[in-house]
């Protein structure tokens, strides 16, 4: 009885994540269809044929709250054109990615964490490595609704961008994927999601948009 | 010259105490402390703010204590042997504050202090002067003179 309840809870969670990574297709498709001239027909995004799908999938969940920041990069990106490699992750077991051209290591989760008193919840503190500071962000409320985030184990990985001024914690780092710039469903510059780059429909994967995220996080108008 | 000056500035070194909060390091300059007490008794103030523990009697003077850990939206913790009250001096104004222990004097170069990070921070903690690291750890610089805002500071002055 017990181990029913787990698998629906596990269900129930897949079916939240697939519904929310479906929202972001969309989302995409809708800002080309809001970007693109009339003439132009735009084609519905690919549906992902899983279990989850079968079930009534929720409303897209509504967007977080752009901030207006750094400007936005014209997307697919210069580092994008041919193939290019990006690293696959979990956060609250939503799959994300940040591409290898913009990673600047990856950490276990430090034992020590210095927290900042007055900070937002979502900076977790400060990390010393290599006698520089490390800023530790939680960004599992920027990118994804509340009422969706899961209960989850403490996060494993430190992912460092921005020359490695802030970590990125995560559930795991996962594998590296090598992708060509067609494979992507990029956000156009209207999109409401700031952090977005695109989504790898094939891995149903969102990439970070690395260079916007981390300028929003400097700014610190977030959290 | 100016940029000798400049060097000379950054390498200075000033003298901090540091307290323990919450299993970290905080670090006030040496200039502004008088002295470390031992807790003895508090009296409340009824309708003091929430960090205002009380006022205690320091030789005929009163003076108000106020807890850090509040001040600083730490958990709240119970006093015991280590706890100390550390009386500063701001702006002519003779406070006394709560820490969990006392470490040592230590001395830092302005350029061994890292700005504090911007990252959502509220108001209240602007009396976070900066990171510096030490010995693999990193302590966390207090600018007292901003630990309590104008306001509070006068209402902790009515007391």
């Amino acid at each position: 009885m017990k181990e029913r309840s787990q698998k629906t809870l596990v269900v129930e969670e897949q079916q939240a994540l697939t519904a929310y990574l479906d929202g972001l297709l969309q989302e995409i498709a809708l800002d080309e269809v809001d970007s693109e001239p009339t003439d132009v027909r735009v084609e519905a995004p690919p549906r992902v044929m899983t279990r989850a799908k079968l079930v009534s999938v929720p409303d897209v969940p509504p967007p977080v709250p752009a901030v207006q920041v750094a400007s936005r990069q014209a997307m697919p990106p210069d580092w994008a054109h041919g193939a290019f490699q990006c690293l696959l992750f979990r956060l609250a077991g939503l799959p994300l990615s940040v591409p290898l051209i913009k990673l600047n290591g990856i950490m276990e989760m430090p034992e020590k964490i210095t927290p900042m008193p007055g900070h937002s919840p979502l900076f977790m503190g400060l990390v010393n490595r290599h006698g520089r500071k490390v800023k530790v962000v939680d960004i599992t409320q920027l990118v994804m609704p509340r009422d969706r985030i899961p209960e989850r184990a403490p996060p494993r990985n430190l992912i460092l961008i921005d020359d490695a001024r802030w970590g990125l914690a995560c559930d795991r780092v996962e594998e590296t994927l090598t992708v060509t710039a067609d494979q992507v469903r990029w956000r156009s510059a209207q999109g409401k999601r700031p952090w977005l780059a695109g989504t790898m429909i094939q891995h149903l994967c969102a990439i970070l948009d690395v260079d916007y995220l981390a300028s929003s996080l400097e700014d610190g108008n977030w959290g | 010259m100016a940029k000798e000056s400049q060097s000379a500035s950054a390498t200075h070194a000033t003298q901090y105490v540091t307290f323990r909060l919450a299993e970290e390091t905080y670090a006030i300059n040496v200039m502004q402390v008088q002295e470390v007490l031992r807790v003895a008794e508090i009296a409340p103030v009824p309708g003091a703010p929430h960090y205002v523990l009380g006022i205690i009697n320091l030789r005929g003077n009163v003076v108000t204590v106020i807890d850090a850990r509040r001040r600083m939206g730490l958990m709240d913790k119970e006093s015991d042997d280590s706890s100390r009250v550390v009386i500063i001096e701001v702006s002519g104004q003779v406070i006394g504050i709560l820490v969990d222990s006392v470490a040592e004097v230590i001395e830092l170069a302005e350029k061994d202090v890292d700005p504090a990070p911007n990252v959502g921070n509220d108001e209240s903690s602007k009396y976070i002067q900066g990171v510096a690291s030490r010995e693999g750890e990193l302590t966390i610089v207090v600018d007292l003179n901003k630990l309590l805002t104008d306001d509070e500071w006068a209402e902790v002055a009515n007391l």
